[in-house]
């Protein structure tokens, strides 16, 4: 490459060798700091002022109200992140969670309307066939790479579409009398019973048991041993008996088994009734979720917090300020990019390398 | 016969160092106009080096080069195909979905004098640019008609790369060589994926462009090849030159002496000469595919028995990787059948293998035989995960487990959590072996278990495994090192090109026709084949026997 | 029911306009190794600023312009992510379509319900009178605008760049095996770059297709997944920009079908339709119908995986990282 100067450099991009501890340790505060300013300016352009806007924006979670706000959001977010961790770990990536929300909420609906059983039976027996049904339609991007290879991604991605045009279906379907925009509502035995007062409901529970599911998934079991030792040479794996359809379907279809499970939370725990598009972006905040939460099934917690208050936070900067609601969205995004810049940084650096200008490439000298 | 030629290239001094190993030690000789040259050496003896920084991939640490006269300075392939110098790999670099002549043509136009350059002139914007949305493709395509005609190539310019066969790639490969007016050519393995009518071709055409004044450097470890098709040749053997020599004038004898040494045998340990009776392993006819779904492995009678190590001496890739993973269920057999104990396990997948107690060292230890983010705990009980509990795994008797083989096997790591892909070499592949051998395996299938360590670990290895067979494990090894082979067996085979072309016990071996067998000068199979042809048709002639 | 075709034809033609031109960009890109699942993200900003411009300046042609700039610098994003921070194209492709489209929704919302200087139907000079009595496409091409005829124009153009040029020869090496493109002295970075910019380039027109040319309005969910199904047209596509225009067409008359379907009883056209009714009520349901992009493409992707040569599918080295051996 040819600087303005006429000097010639040659620019190149090699592996860190060792990043030093102001790259690992700096790297995600750059990430939080960098998310926050372009989120600032964001804010800013609105005519907000944005110190006000995050003030609010986190102060808002701390009240009594606020905070279980934000516990209603994580358990949709941290069942969703779960369902893509889990195959994240065999090296699969799951896109569908929305897929598994959707087929859960519509399975929940389904028997929450047409089976009769005494409450709390009704109740498990919602989240069970959620879960199942969530489960099986996650065998197909599960058997079609296992069997010939085909991108789970692609498949993940496009089962997600569908299932939010068959959601519309669904509510046609199982329609109410009031309109076409929502099924039928729940019965108040179908609804998931809500808890001290706030509309912390069934799912919670749920939530906290999938969580230490998973957690003695991955450190205990020998499933999850296998899981891991996939994840990390899916051929020396294969090599020592570890069967890659049992790893393949059986964490796809863990993903869908949450995912539905996320879903049936959202309809028999919040909405009571089947409604179009009632799972808004959860399948893509996942991916973010169980991207920051690689590493443990408590990072994922963790990162399901941070974007639950992100959410609520946002929602009340709305309400009080009128920063349109797309701004989660924003710092969403942001929040991934950067937290994939600094990584990028952290294990590359950039070369730049001046070419003397005497040397021609191709020396030949006269003997 | 033969006229007193010009050294078109001299190769003076090369020395290449690698931590651990000189590749090149003072590598000298000539190249003479013309010429057919062999390259001729085991594995490991510095012919890839040695070439690579020919080609401009390596650089050298000192010593020169020199082409018809001017020194050469070599720092990228570039360079190397500026001067005339066009290598076609052993591993082609096409594009399969682009036609030959694309193939060809590619990057061309990023080159000094581009051929299919359009009459756009230089001082038009972006002209560089420009060009290379034009296509003017009718000169190239002229060039490429050319040099076919004139070669003998058969081969059409407008057909898809994926269409050809194997030897019609490697034509397209010496045609982009020639295509970039090379001079010298130098082949590397170039028969490793030929059929024996396709290399007779091959060396035809390689006497036409030699006959037109190319020079030919032909890197190879077969014999007959060296015989037949070189005019001189240099043999390599640990880095050095050992000679260079008129082919007429040598024998296969001589040759493979040089190739392989007259190293002293080494003392084989007092070993407890035994009779080995019941079979652990045992394979009949077996035939195998590689990657390509090229036959690598030929119709192969074997059986291992237990308390036995089996040597498998050759050069790789005459089927050993295929043979390996054939037997423990990591590769699909095309034909055969493979035997473990007294069950027939053809064909079944790995973890029938692991259940039957049999135990595999790989040859690529990074990519087969470790989950390199995983700590050296989990790796050590990757096979055996079971019985450290079907559904709960127990760590903490996995712990000890882990501890027991580092310890046995002097795996030397600060503790057993730390990540695999942290291990040296040597280290890597004493936890391997660990692994593999603690199960206590009724039958251990090492493919180069030694190979790129350091000299203790190796030490270290090859005590282990002696000390396995002690407790009657059936052990097939496989290995390039002759004298591990030599040192290590009670048994020897000699695989060449997917079969097994002799078979002797350690004591009667010689290093030197070992040799012959390991580069296909001799071959029992074909001569014992013969021999019942003979028989055959002397019997039918008479009708009575000979 | 001639008339009836007739709609349906003249709502599918332009309505595949931002399919294919979306289509086409992911396709350019993925050529040459580079995952591009930003395309919804690139189309949602061309077009709220083709929208914009045009709202400002009037010109709805200055709009297509600016689309195409500001797709192409959104789309950069992806290029200095997924090539030179060597970062998981599928989470960077996503997260930009998400950033995209929040983005847009959120500075978009003054101008959600405006009308702006849009495009107006076009006839060709001299043949177009003909063409427009054309049977069944004659409606079509009646409501065609100058940037639906654009998109089929542009197909034999990036048809021969793909296939004809050096350029594109290269393009299709570095997407296969950049490692012996690299050896070939192509420099995969810039190809990359290059192919990588062009697909937002494509996308930017997308987008402006969907705002002022096929919708010609604004709102927040104005592009409503078209850029997923892109995606997936490439699929279908088989990386073919001249299978893109079947596919496009192919799942714009889906489309049409699906929005007219209240209007239009299919069942009346098909035999047995008293017997098998139910069946075709749930064949032509307008939410059964809008899945059907889907299904076709996991139908494909199967299909091809199964029966085509690994070597001619996809570029073999899609998604990958490259980086020269040795560093």
């Amino acid at each position: 490459m040819k600087l303005p100067n006429g000097h010639q450099v040659e620019v190149s991009i090699s592996r860190r060798r060792d990043p030093s501890p102001l790259i690992r340790y700096g790297i995600p505060v750059f990430t939080i700091v960098s998310s926050l300013l372009f989120g600032a300016v964001a804010i800013s352009a609105v005519g907000v002022n944005p110190v006000v806007a995050y003030v609010t924006m986190f102060t808002s979670v701390l009240s009594w109200y606020g905070a279980s706000e934000v516990v209603v959001r994580m358990i949709p977010l941290l069942l969703a992140g779960l369902a893509v961790y889990v195959p994240l770990r065999a090296g699969l990536w799951n896109i569908g969670a929305g897929a598994g929300i959707y087929a859960g909420g519509i399975t929940a609906t389904a028997v929450g309307l047409y089976v009769s059983l005494p409450g709390p039976l009704l109740n498990i027996a919602m989240l069970v066939s959620a879960g199942l049904v969530g489960g099986a339609l996650m065998i197909i991007p599960g058997y079609l790479r296992a069997r010939w290879d085909i991108n789970e991604i692609l498949v993940t991605l496009l089962l997600t579409f569908t299932m939010v045009q068959f959601n519309g279906y669904a509510i046609l379907l199982m329609g109410s009398s009031e309109g076409v925009q929502s099924s039928e509502t729940l019965s108040a035995l179908a609804e998931f019973p809500r808890f001290f007062g706030t509309r912390i409901h069934l799912g919670a529970v749920v939530a906290v048991l999938a969580l230490i599911a998973v957690y003695l998934l991955m450190n205990r079991t020998r499933f999850g041993f296998e899981i891991l030792n996939f994840g990390s040479n899916p051929e020396a794996a294969r090599q020592s008996g570890i069967s890659k359809y049992k790893i393949v379907i059986g964490t796809l279809f863990i993903g869908g088994l949450l995912s539905g499970l996320a879903g049936a939370g959202e309809i028999a725990g919040i909405q009571s009734r089947l409604v179009p598009n009632f799972s808004p972006g959860f399948g893509f905040t996942a991916i973010a979720i169980a991207l920051i939460g690689r590493n443990g099934a408590f990072q994922v917690l963790f990162a399901s917090l941070f974007f639950a208050v992100v959410y609520i936070g946002a929602a009340n900067v709305e309400l009080v300020y009128s920063v349109p609601f797309a701004i989660v969205e924003i710092i969403e995004a942001v929040v991934i990019l950067f937290f994939i810049a600094g990584e990028g940084i952290r294990r590359f650096e950039l070369d730049v390398r001046s070419i003397p200008q005497s040397e021609d490439s191709s020396e030949v000298v006269n003997a | 016969m033969i006229e007193n030629r010009r050294n078109i290239l001299k190769i003076e001094g090369i020395v290449k160092r690698f931590p651990g190993v000189v590749a090149n030690d003072h590598v000298s000789f000539s190249l003479q106009e013309g010429e057919i040259h062999g390259l001729l050496g085991e594995n490991g003896a510095g012919k890839s080096t040695l070439m690579k920084i020919l080609y401009g991939l390596y650089a050298a640490d000192e010593g020169e080069i020199w082409m018809k006269g001017q020194r050469l300075a070599l720092n990228s392939p570039k360079d190397a195909i500026q001067a005339g110098i066009g290598m076609v790999h052993q591993h082609f670099k096409l594009i399969p979905r682009l036609t030959v002549l694309e193939n060809i043509m590619l990057g061309e136009r990023k080159t000094e004098e581009p051929r299919s350059n359009s009459r756009l002139p230089d001082w038009v914007p972006f002209s560089g640019s420009m060009r290379a949305l034009m296509t003017n493709r009718t000169e190239s395509r002229e060039r490429v008609d050319e040099l076919i005609d004139r070669y003998g190539f058969d081969i059409d310019p407008s057909e898809a790369v994926w269409e050809l066969d194997v030897g019609e790639r490697q034509r397209v490969e010496i045609l982009k060589a020639l295509y970039r007016d090379a001079e010298v050519l130098i082949l590397d393995e170039p028969t490793a994926v030929l059929s024996p009518a396709e290399s007779r071709e091959l060396f035809g055409m390689l006497q036409k462009l030699t006959d037109e004044g190319l020079t030919v450097i032909l890197i190879t470890h077969k014999l007959e090849e060296i015989l037949e098709h070189t005019d001189r040749t240099t043999v390599l053997r640990n880095g050095k030159v050992i000679d260079t020599v008129q082919t007429g004038t040598v024998s296969k004898a001589g040759l493979a002496e040089m190739m392989v040494g007259r190293d002293v045998l080494f003392e084989t340990e007092n070993r407890t000469s035994m009779v080995f009776e019941s079979p652990v392993a045992e394979v009949q006819d077996l035939r195998a595919q590689d990657e390509r779904g090229i036959e690598a492995v030929s119709g192969l009678d074997l059986t291992v028995h237990e308390g036995e190590i089996v040597g498998v001496a050759g050069v790789s890739g005459n089927g050993q990787r295929e043979l390996a993973e054939c037997l423990v269920g990591v590769r699909k057999s095309t034909a055969g059948r493979i035997t473990i104990g007294d069950r027939d396990l053809t064909n079944r997948p790995p973890r029938s293998f692991v259940d039957a107690d049999v135990s595999y060292i790989p040859e690529d230890r990074h990519k087969h035989g470790c989950t390199p983010d995983r700590s050296v705990l989990e790796n050590a009980i990757l096979k055996d995960s079971d019985s450290f509990g079907r559904i709960l795994i127990d760590y903490d008797k996995a712990r000890e487990h882990a501890e027991q083989i580092v310890e046995e096997f002097d795996v030397r790591v600060p503790n057993v959590d730390t990540q695999a892909k942290n291990l040296s070499g040597g280290n890597l592949q004493k936890l391997i072996c660990g692994r593999e051998l603690k199960r206590d395996p009724n039958f251990l299938v090492a493919n180069q278990p030694t190979r790129g360590i350091d000299v203790g670990a190796i030490e270290y290895i090859r005590e282990v495994l002696l000390e396995q067979r002690e407790e009657g494990t059936g052990i097939l090894l496989i290995s390039e090192d002759l004298d591990e082979i030599l040192q290590m067996s009670d048994r020897i085979v000699v695989l060449y090109e997917g079969k097994i072309v002799h078979e002797t016990d350690a004591e009667t071996a010689d290093k030197e026709t070992i040799g012959q067998y390991i580069t296909g000068s001799k071959n029992d199979d074909i001569e014992n084949r013969d021999s019942d042809a003979e028989r055959e048709s002397a019997t039918d002639r008479s009708g009575v026997e000979a | 029911m001639t008339g009836a075709i007739e709609s349906i034809i003249g709502l599918a033609i332009p309505a595949a306009t931002p399919l294919l031109l979306g289509s086409v960009g992911a396709l350019i890109s993925e050529r040459s190794g580079v995952l591009n699942l930003g395309v919804e993200g690139i189309m949602a900003v061309g077009a709220l600023m083709a929208f914009i411009t045009a709202g400002v300046t009037g010109s709805p042609w200055l709009g297509f312009l600016v689309a195409l700039l500001s797709g192409m610098v959104f789309a950069s994003i992806l290029a200095i992510f997924s090539v030179s921070l060597k970062s998981n194209q599928v989470i960077t492709g996503v997260m930009l379509s998400l950033l995209g489209v929040s983005l847009t929704t959120y500075f978009g919302r003054p101008w959600t319900g405006k009308s702006v200087a849009t495009f107006d139907s076009y006839t060709v000079p001299i043949i177009g009178q003909y063409l427009v009595e054309l049977p069944f496409l004659g409606q079509g091409l009646m409501q065609s605008t100058p940037i639906d005829y654009l998109a089929i124009v542009v197909i034999p153009v990036v048809w021969y760049f793909l296939f004809r040029t050096d350029i594109g020869m290269e393009i299709t090496a570095v997407g296969d095996d950049p490692e012996t493109a690299d050896t070939m002295s192509i420099n995969v970075t810039r190809t990359r770059y290059l192919c990588v910019l062009l697909s937002g380039l494509f996308a930017g027109a997308a987008g402006a297709a969907v705002s002022i040319s096929f919708a010609e309005l604004w709102t927040s969910n104005l592009i409503n997944n078209r850029g997923w199904i892109a995606v997936a047209l490439v699929i279908v596509s088989q990386w073919d920009p001249v299978r893109a225009v079947g596919g496009a067409y192919l799942f714009g008359l889906i489309y049409a079908m699906q929005f007219r379907a209240q209007s239009v009883d299919f069942a009346s056209f098909l035999p047995m339709a008293s017997d098998i009714g139910p069946v075709y009520d749930f064949v032509f349901h307008p939410v059964i119908m809008s899945t059907y992009p889907f299904v076709i493409t996991i139908a494909v992707l199967v299909l091809t995986t199964r029966t085509t040569r690994k070597e001619l599918s996809a570029p073999q080295a899609l998604a990958k990282q490259y980086m020269r051996e040795g560093e």
